[in-house]
């Protein structure tokens, strides 16, 4: 099989993967996808290389959040923190199921981006359910230090969608 | 949280449109608009752009041997300018999207101020090596009372005149260069990689 169709069969398996970190760190059609496709080509620089010492998986995350937080901080940018509001964060608390879902995913993504920007690669593997090693071969930091930063993270979030009190989350 | 992990797994069902094989030939020949890539970008330009200049001196020291004090240094500099840009080249191609986000980011940042610190060193040098290069070029045109001499009615004159233009005006190009392409980014690094010392 020529190298650029078993590359295509591997994206394809991790196109999700990559679509979704990308929308975290984006919030117009035109940026996702130009970082969509300088991930796709740094995966595609380095297939080569990647002889299976870690799981694909955790491979594609690594480039795809190493390219994106090159790109969002070395270019001095960032993604639109007002797209979520505090008024529309409590509308949403208070009649969580008038959004459609559609929306409410939007929502989910809106508020994401309002956190800084490890901690928006730290959530999403947590909601991707990444065990807390893999979470720490990713991220570069221990295991015990992943746990207390999602706990933080989670009342953070929590807080932002739904204007709750930090102490209901726990 | 459940709620969350529930609609971020909604979320990922409407992430799953396959890549053709169109798409994949556009994203693969792209020119790479990674802020990063651009730096090595810039580096390796001005790698290209000091070959023909030191080639150019070297030309001078074997057709130009009253000017040996001026070109003999200059081969010297740009020929370590050759070598500092070789060397950032490789220090570069250390950096690895595949590392771990911490890793990867201490080598970007480590890289960056390293080259940074550098140029600054290169600039300075280049700017004191101005001063000898100046007086050099005024004595030799005084001597031979042609050229500077229409100009300036002294060698002193000259000399302070040249000197003065080439450090500050190399000095100040030079510092807005650095600023503005590198120091906004060393502390954007800097700032992530606090994010990762919080706790």
């Amino acid at each position: 099989m020529p190298q650029t169709q078993k590359f295509l069969s591997f994206l394809n398996e991790n196109t999700s993967v990559i679509r979704k970190v990308c929308r975290l760190y984006t919030d117009n059609p035109t940026d996702f996808h130009d970082y969509f496709q300088e991930v796709v080509l740094q995966l595609w620089k380095s297939f080569g290389s990647f002889r299976g010492e870690s799981k694909a998986s955790t491979w594609v995350y690594r480039v795809a959040l190493n390219v994106c937080l090159s790109q969002l901080k070395l270019r001095k940018r960032r993604v639109d923190s007002t797209a979520i509001n505090a008024e529309a964060a409590q509308l949403w608390a208070d009649e969580p199921y008038d959004s459609t879902e559609e929306e409410q995913i939007q929502q989910l993504y809106a508020a994401i981006r309002q956190l800084k920007e490890l901690d928006r690669a730290i959530i999403l593997l947590y909601l991707e359910e990444r065990s807390y090693d893999e979470m720490a071969a990713i991220l570069g930091i221990s295991q015990s230090n992943v746990g207390v930063r999602i706990n933080r993270i989670k009342k953070q979030l929590n807080k932002l969608i739904h204007g709750r009190t930090t102490s209901s989350v726990a | 949280m459940d709620e969350l992990q529930a609609l971020w797994r909604k979320a990922s069902v409407q992430e799953t449109e396959s890549v053709s094989q169109s798409e994949l030939e556009a994203a693969i020949s792209h020119r790479s608009s990674d802020e990063l890539a651009k730096f090595r970008q810039v580096i390796k330009s001005e790698y290209m752009l000091t070959w023909p200049v030191l080639f150019a001196t070297v030309l001078g020291i074997l057709w130009l041997p009253d000017y040996l004090m001026i070109t003999i240094p200059l081969a010297i500099f740009f020929g370590y300018l050759i070598y500092f840009y070789q060397r950032s080249l490789q220090q570069f191609d250390n950096i690895h999207y595949e590392d771990n986000l911490q890793t990867y980011l201490q080598r970007s940042l480590r890289f960056l101020k390293s080259y940074v610190h550098h140029y600054k060193i290169i600039c300075w040098a280049s700017g004191l090596l101005g001063f000898p290069v100046g007086y050099l070029a005024a004595k030799n045109e005084s001597d031979s009372s042609s050229g500077l001499n229409i100009l300036v009615d002294t060698y002193p004159t000259a000399f302070l005149i040249g000197t003065t233009v080439f450090v500050v005006g190399c000095l100040l190009g030079i510092h807005f260069y650095i600023k503005h392409l590198y120091q906004a980014r060393i502390s954007a690094m800097e700032n992530l990689l606090e994010e990762f010392a919080e706790n």
